[in-house]
């Protein structure tokens, strides 16, 4: 009843439709991706991928802040403010968090991309 | 054999519209650059005034007008800031601090600010004080290696201040004995949140929303009149949500222990000091006020900080009892306390 022409463009189809799943699997199971936004006194200095562990020195008029990334989750680890306050904040993950050095004038926000998730904004 | 290119074109659409289907299932839904359903355009930005990082939100009918109203924001803050910022000696604040018990004629705004200070300094028994800007400095907490001080100094502190009188006779404003320090951090923030509120409202801006630091401020409602939806830091682990609360038009100010802090001893020390005392306000972990006003917002949710939770709770009831605010209390053991008509439970 089938012939060739049939089984191959079965096998095309069935081909097609498992790389295109494979290619989206990653966003698909692991919920939107999550980026650091970095902010030195209003500018944007860059959005690094919560994904990917890393660790950088954000530097502005001799204000200095290591940002951490580990295991899905942003924090600064060193700092010359003065009063460490950004480091006390912790690690944060989830979109609309933030990490604030107000000395250093440095603000770290978590975005997600996809659907707003959480409130339109938190009171701190 | 003819129906062989007709399937095979049915079998290729089909392929075709699966991968459509897929692509438009994960593609993150992006914002979009121009008008929204109501023909209003986005600004948004951040920047740094009051010791505090400010960001917003603001709309309007064109890009250009979002973007104006974003300036006018931003010098409105900027004013008031500058106004108020005891460590400029140019400041306005300042020269009241110099001229102390002669007096100085004050801005309408200032007036504005030390009413409030002087109003709600006896309705709270007290507990909102501004003329504690030496007791802070001696606390420098927020500044560099800030330590406990000596308890001598403290008392000497509080010495003074039993003697500290701010004083109003038309617009002038007066400041005695010497080395007592108007210090107007608590009531400033929220006063320039509704300065800038006022502003944006009257040049026609339909729809804002402002977060500066602790004192959240919303103009308008969301698309389609959606209320707008507010997230409560959780005070045990600020990392996390408390509560979510909607409101359109209000003010939500709170004050923390868990703001700005040190630790010494296995002790925190955070901002937020008790007149009495001399040393930080221990009765309660946060004060959350949702009000009309920032101002008023700011001023209640450090004086009822600082009364704690059964004084601070009765005027709280009384409070919106009048309309005036709706206050959630964060206890010692972190449980919530809220009055009769704080909106929805956390």
């Amino acid at each position: 009843m089938f012939k060739k022409w049939d089984i191959l463009l079965a096998a095309v189809l069935v081909l097609l439709i498992g790389a295109s799943w494979l290619l989206f699997l990653p966003q698909n199971g692991a919920g939107p991706e999550a980026y650091a936004l970095v902010q030195v006194n209003g500018e944007d200095r860059g959005r690094y991928p919560l994904s990917e562990d890393t660790a950088f020195t954000v530097e502005w008029d001799g204000h200095r802040n290591l940002v951490e990334i580990r295991n899905g989750k942003v924090s600064v680890t060193e700092a010359n403010c003065g009063n460490g306050q950004c480091i006390k904040m912790g690690e944060i993950d989830s979109a609309g968090e933030m990490i604030v050095c107000l000395p250093n004038k440095m603000v770290i926000t978590v975005e997600s991309e996809g659907p707003q998730q959480g409130p339109d904004v938190i009171v701190r | 054999m003819e129906r062989k290119p007709n399937r095979t074109a049915a079998a290729l659409l089909l392929v075709l519209l699966l991968l459509c289907g897929l692509f438009a299932g994960c593609q993150p839904a992006a914002e979009p650059a121009g008008p929204d359903a109501e023909g209003l355009y986005l600004c948004e930005k951040s920047f740094f005034a009051m010791d505090t990082y400010i960001s917003y939100r603001v709309w309007g009918t064109s890009e250009e007008e979002a973007k104006d109203y974003g300036v006018l924001l931003e010098e409105t803050f900027t004013r008031i800031a500058g106004m108020t910022d005891r460590f400029d000696p140019d400041s306005e604040l300042s020269k009241v601090n110099a001229a102390g018990s002669e007096g100085l004629a004050v801005s309408a705004e200032l007036l504005e600010m030390a009413e409030l200070a002087i109003d709600w300094k006896v309705r709270t028994n007290g507990a909102f004080q501004v003329l504690l800007g030496s007791l802070s400095d001696l606390w420098n907490i927020g500044g560099e290696d800030p330590k406990v001080p000596e308890k001598t100094a403290i008392a000497a502190e509080l010495q003074k201040l039993s003697e500290a009188r701010l004083t109003l006779r038309g617009s002038v404003l007066s400041v005695e004995p010497e080395g007592v320090i108007l210090d107007l951090g608590a009531v400033a923030k929220g006063y320039a949140a509704d300065a800038a509120a006022k502003a944006l409202r009257q040049a026609g801006c339909k729809r804002a929303l402002i977060d500066a630091g602790g004192t959240v401020i919303t103009i308008g409602t969301k698309t389609g009149g959606q209320l707008w939806t507010i997230g409560l830091q959780d005070p045990k682990e600020p990392q996390k949500l408390a509560g979510i609360i909607e409101s359109a038009d209000k003010a939500l100010v709170t004050s923390g222990d868990y703001q700005r802090y040190f630790e010494q001893d296995g002790t925190r020390y955070h901002h937020i000091f008790d007149p009495e005392t001399g040393y930080p306000a221990n009765r309660l972990h946060a004060v959350t006020v949702l009000a009309e006003s920032a101002a008023l917002g700011d001023i209640l949710s450090t004086a009822l900080f600082v009364m704690g939770p059964e004084e601070g709770y009765q005027l709280a009831c009384q409070l919106s009892s009048e309309g005036l605010a709706e206050v959630l209390f964060t206890l010692p053991d972190y449980s919530q306390k809220i009055t009769p008509g704080w909106p929805g439970k956390r």
